[in-house]
């Protein structure tokens, strides 16, 4: 299935494919920015917290970007 | 609540769409509450599964809980089963959850716990493509 790909998906991957892989990750509230990462997820939000950021959303990169199966 | 699939890389350079959402969770009959993180809707994991550091995020000892088993396409692995609370948009969700040491995601929110709390659209006319819940309260 063929999609459209506007800006903001565009910085998403952008954003994703500058983070480190398998790790916690901070992307901004509109997941256009990665603002954070770190080894564990209390490290990342450690780091949120000395920014003084509450609105990024967190999540765990893979290992590898494969298609996900879980 | 509609939310969009969330965008991921793939090796070839190319997109996936993935029906992440965005969800909390808490620790039953406490304060502690994680970080708002994205976790997969999946209708074919019996139950929703988490990885330890959410765990350990909300003051919960992972090996204190019930030790089961998942099967997973890796083979299998021990879980701990530990109640609380799922925070999905504005709905908070009593559950049992399970907590794994090893996941690739920050959560799975699979059949129990989760689509029997909801009415579930994957809806792929739209682009992107998207997902419906819509909550269900059974008697």
């Amino acid at each position: 299935m063929k999609m459209k790909r506007n800006a903001q998906i565009d910085a998403r991957v952008a954003a994703l494919l500058d983070a480190p892989l398998n790790a916690w990750i901070a992307l901004s509230d509109d997941e256009t920015r990665l603002v954070a990462h770190g080894a564990t997820y209390q490290d990342v939000v450690n780091k949120l917290d000395e920014i003084g950021d509450d609105s990024s959303v967190i999540l765990k990169t893979p290992p590898s970007w494969l298609p996900l199966a879980v | 609540m509609r939310a969009p699939y969330r965008a991921y890389p793939a090796k070839d350079g190319t997109v996936h769409f993935v029906p992440f959402i965005r969800v909390r969770v808490g620790k039953k009959r406490a304060p502690q509450i994680t970080r708002v993180f994205e976790a997969i809707v999946d209708s074919g994991a019996s139950d929703c599964i988490f990885p330890d550091a959410v765990a350990l995020a909300i003051g919960i000892k992972l090996e204190s809980g019930k030790k089961e088993q998942r099967n997973g396409i890796g083979g299998s692995q021990d879980v701990w089963i530990h109640p609380v609370q799922l925070y999905v948009g504005a709905e908070i969700l009593e559950i049992n959850a399970a907590f794994a040491k090893s996941l690739p995601v920050a959560g799975i929110l699979g059949r129990i716990g989760f689509f029997e709390h909801f009415k579930i659209t994957f809806d792929p006319s739209t682009d992107p493509p998207g997902l419906e819940l819509e909550r269900i309260y059974k008697t």
